[in-house]
């Protein structure tokens, strides 16, 4: 079991989490849902270790949660600059020995032997996603996973994630629409504010979803027009 | 040696011998220019190799090029992720770079400096990188916190609106900056201080010019090359001499007072005109780096090379000329007739 207890996170002076708590099940997936900038990929960075907490505890079954235990898929993934996919899961057989990233890679079919420039986003992404799905970590990071996959591979990741779970891999991802998750989560936490972290298990998700909807947006799209108008007529005037 | 780290360190070369074979497709006239600049420097460096200031400048060039490598490094996760501990990563790699270095060093009249390059390469191993995925952990809440953004808030009035090479490598880097400058400004009635944070304080902005902005911001402010390289060299210009000419000025001002002091109004006309000279230098040196800067950018803008790498050698290697008056015209010169018509064309290919 992961567990977060009252931590407390800011970026300089702007506070981002004050005494935050959350458990989640061990071979479950877990989502992570909240408006930009409401603190997704900072609880996913903090609990890699990329971020030190102000105050509260880390732990994995009771004991600090080390780097040896995780794996993060971070919103741009990194790339060491000219190498070729191959040369990159390589990486990952010394974390694991038993990762076989060609046979991994069936379930993309990316060239392998190509320069990672090359790839397009989506691409780098699947290869991103191989090197975490391929050394077994006991928890999994994944920041917007979905964000430039094609649909079918979307398909394919979240049943490959739920086979994970399966195998007692704890599972949390991100996103900022919750539609995606639902298939797929067991839990979903909703980080609405600095101290408003709200927890809904399956059965609460039809609820979440219709809280979630976006609602009053006819002021926005009223502005919009206005801005437009405004605009097409300084142009009329400027002729 | 951990087969992780030997596996890295095979795949940087992999990458280096990559980009030399693109380099020799894409642009070999450049690359010939470029190789032949380094082989002049290192030849000259070897005739001269028992002068004093020659070891200045290799170590100068070793640590420039370490500092700019390292603080653009975004690995540390990454690396932590494969559980390797990355500055031993960085070490090695750095202890690698600094091998021509001490090759040269070793035929110095103070063959002990051999291990300067060294030195510098475990202190930038120690330091944490401040590249864009590192986070500003070290200042939480505190009075430097307040005090660095109080000066970062005032210098940015002063720079031109349009300089976002220096806006942005101003929010990443100020706290670097704010030091290097204070620290220049403290220590300026200390000559030798004073000239190494002001060799710090040239060198960090250059990174500043090492990350291509996206064709849209400046396709906004291009009507023609030369029309574009100029405004860039001003207003690069206007944000160097800001951070150089206080320090200089300091330093003089306290050096006359010092000498006043010892020879009385005697020779105050000289000094005053040492000091105008001392100026005209720093001011000089500004305009100098902000046209190599914006030169060097716009010659490898968004290739697929190492960019930032590109930028700095290019910089750095010319500066390097600048301590010898003969040899500093021909290396400015060679620089510029290299990087103004690549500079030019690049404009015209991107923005056509």
């Amino acid at each position: 079991m992961l567990d977060i207890r009252d931590i407390s996170v800011s970026y300089g002076t702007h506070r981002i989490f004050t005494n935050l708590s959350a458990t989640f099940a061990k071979g479950a997936v877990h989502g992570i849902v909240g408006s930009n900038g409401a603190g997704k990929t900072t609880l996913l960075r903090t609990l890699a270790g990329m971020i030190p907490v102000q105050s509260g505890t880390i732990t994995l079954d009771g004991e600090p949660l080390t780097t040896k235990e995780y794996a993060l898929l971070e919103i741009e993934p990194f790339f060491y600059p000219r190498i070729t996919g191959s040369e990159y899961l390589r990486l990952f057989q010394f974390k694991n020995l038993n990762f076989n990233g060609e046979a991994w890679n069936r379930l993309f079919a990316l060239p392998l032997e190509d320069e990672i420039a090359t790839y397009s986003a989506g691409m780098k992404k699947k290869l991103a996603l191989l090197g975490i799905i391929g050394v077994k970590p006991r928890v999994m990071l994944l920041d917007e996973p979905l964000n430039s996959l094609d649909f079918d591979t979307s398909y394919v990741l979240m049943d490959t994630l739920r086979l994970l779970a399966t195998h007692g891999i704890t599972i949390l991802i991100s996103s900022h629409i919750v539609e995606p998750l639902i298939s797929v989560c067991d839990t979903i936490t909703w980080i609405a504010g600095e101290q408003d972290i709200r927890h809904f298990c399956s059965s609460e998700f039809p609820t979440l979803a219709a809280r979630l909807r976006p609602q009053g947006h006819e002021a926005q799209i009223a502005l919009v027009k206005r801005l437009l108008s405004d605009s097409s007529h300084e142009e009329s005037e400027a002729r | 040696m951990p087969p992780l780290l030997l596996y890295l360190l095979e795949l940087r070369f992999r990458a280096f011998f990559r980009s030399l074979r693109y380099l020799v497709q894409r642009d070999p006239f450049g690359l010939i220019l470029a190789v032949s600049g380094i082989i002049a420097i290192v030849v000259f460096l070897g005739n001269n190799i028992h002068r004093p200031p020659v070891i200045a400048i290799i170590i100068a060039l070793h640590s420039g090029v370490a500092q700019v490598i390292h603080n653009l490094r975004k690995d540390v996760p990454f690396l932590a992720s494969l559980d390797i501990a990355p500055k031993v990563v960085f070490l090695w790699e750095y202890c690698i770079l600094a091998l021509p270095s001490m090759v040269l060093l070793v035929f110095t009249a103070y063959p002990i400096t051999t291990f300067a390059p060294i030195l510098i390469s475990c202190i930038f191993a120690i330091l944490p990188p401040f590249a864009a995925s590192a986070l500003p952990s070290g200042w939480t809440n505190t009075t430097l916190v307040r005090l660095r953004s109080a000066w970062r808030q005032v210098f940015m009035r002063l720079i031109p609106p349009l300089a976002f090479e220096w806006w942005g490598g101003l929010r990443q880097r100020g706290g670097m900056i704010f030091i290097l400058w204070t620290g220049a400004l403290l220590l300026a009635w200390q000559p030798f201080l004073l000239s190494i944070f002001l060799f710090f304080l040239i060198i960090t902005p250059i990174e500043f010019y090492g990350m291509g902005e996206h064709r849209s911001m400046a396709k906004a402010l291009y009507h023609s090359p030369a029309q574009f390289l100029l405004l860039k060299i001003k207003h690069g210009f206007r944000c160097y001499a800001l951070l150089l000419t206080p320090p200089v000025a300091l330093g003089m001002a306290l050096d006359i007072r010092q000498n006043l002091a010892s020879n009385g109004l005697d020779g105050m006309w000289e000094q005053m005109l040492i000091f105008g000279g001392a100026l005209a230098a720093a001011l000089l040196v500004s305009g100098l780096l902000a046209t190599l800067c914006v030169l060097a950018k716009y010659s490898f803008y968004i290739e697929g090379l190492p960019f930032m790498f590109a930028v700095s050698s290019v910089v750095v290697l010319t500066l390097a000329t600048l301590w010898h008056p003969y040899i500093s015209v021909i290396g400015l010169g060679v620089s510029f007739s290299f990087l103004i018509p690549k500079a030019t064309k690049r404009l015209r290919i991107e923005f056509l």
